[in-house]
């Protein structure tokens, strides 16, 4: 999907949120505490553009191609959890489980 | 939300439970790749035994329980313990409702936490027989549903194209 696409002399940037994209840092911006939206550099956008193009399309995508590395970290955590069990064992109660 | 036994994917180093039978009962025989393993199996015979692993968990049911069926689509659901909580970018993303395969739960009481966050984990989906379902320890709104429907979608690389397009 083409960009909207608006004149530089249309954006006021502060200095530091320009500089930083042009050292390739994404800029947030956000409202109410909320993440809005985010500035790209454009030859980080094109990059990325066919996957959010895949995305926003409902066509599949690997779901790897979403995830961090905050998120791989996580899986091997949960894994090596997953490995530690004892073959067969039944926990008499559950560390999940805090329901009533 | 229910607490059921949760299976695990069997994997290498697989053990069978063979058909011999000593003094402690039937022998279990370990194999290290399934050379080993297709070895032992005569062709034509019956289904053989595995030894699988299994835990106690709370699961999240993504098919409703009704009728004669036998099996039910479920997530699994993770606590969230301090080391986890202090993968700033996860938790960041997981609390802004912004991650792609997991999500948020547990705050509510119906949720039935007790007030601890836990988050379902779409990428770990499997099928268990409803009859290993021991009890429900909460629930989801239809529009919490949604979107757990939405990260299931992206973690089961659905192609929805049609649909997003319909839309």
């Amino acid at each position: 999907m083409t960009p909207f696409t608006i004149n530089a002399s249309s954006v006021r940037l502060p200095e530091d949120a320009r500089a930083a994209l042009e050292n390739h840092r994404d800029v947030q911006v956000v409202a109410h505490r909320r993440p809005r939206y985010v500035l790209v550099n454009a030859d980080d956008y094109a990059l990325i553009s066919p996957l959010l193009d895949r995305v926003r399309r409902g066509a599949p995508v690997p779901i790897e191609d979403l995830l961090d590395d905050d998120d791989f970290a996580l899986i091997a955590e949960l894994e090596a959890e997953d490995d530690g069990l004892l073959f067969g064992a039944l926990e008499a109660q559950p560390q999940d489980d805090a329901g009533p | 939300m229910c607490l059921a036994l949760y299976p695990f994917v069997p994997g290498l180093p697989l053990r069978q439970v063979g058909e011999r039978i000593d003094a402690a009962g039937p022998v279990v025989e370990r194999h290290d790749d399934l050379t080993s393993l297709t070895a032992a199996i005569s062709p034509g015979a019956p289904p053989t035994d595995l030894v699988i692993q299994f835990k106690l968990r709370r699961v999240l049911l993504l098919q409703t329980v009704r009728g004669r069926r036998a099996d039910v689509v479920v997530a699994r659901i993770n606590s969230i313990t301090p080391e986890r909580r202090a993968r700033s970018g996860w938790y960041l993303r997981l609390t802004e409702g912004r991650h792609p395969a997991h999500y948020l739960i547990g705050r509510l009481r119906r949720h039935g936490s007790a007030g601890k966050e836990a988050f379902v984990d779409l990428m770990n989906v499997t099928t268990i027989r409803t009859d290993v379902i021991v009890r429900r320890t909460g629930y989801l709104t239809a529009a919490e549903m949604r979107d757990v429907s939405e990260r299931l979608v992206r973690t089961l690389e659905l192609d929805i194209s049609r649909l997003v397009g319909e839309g």
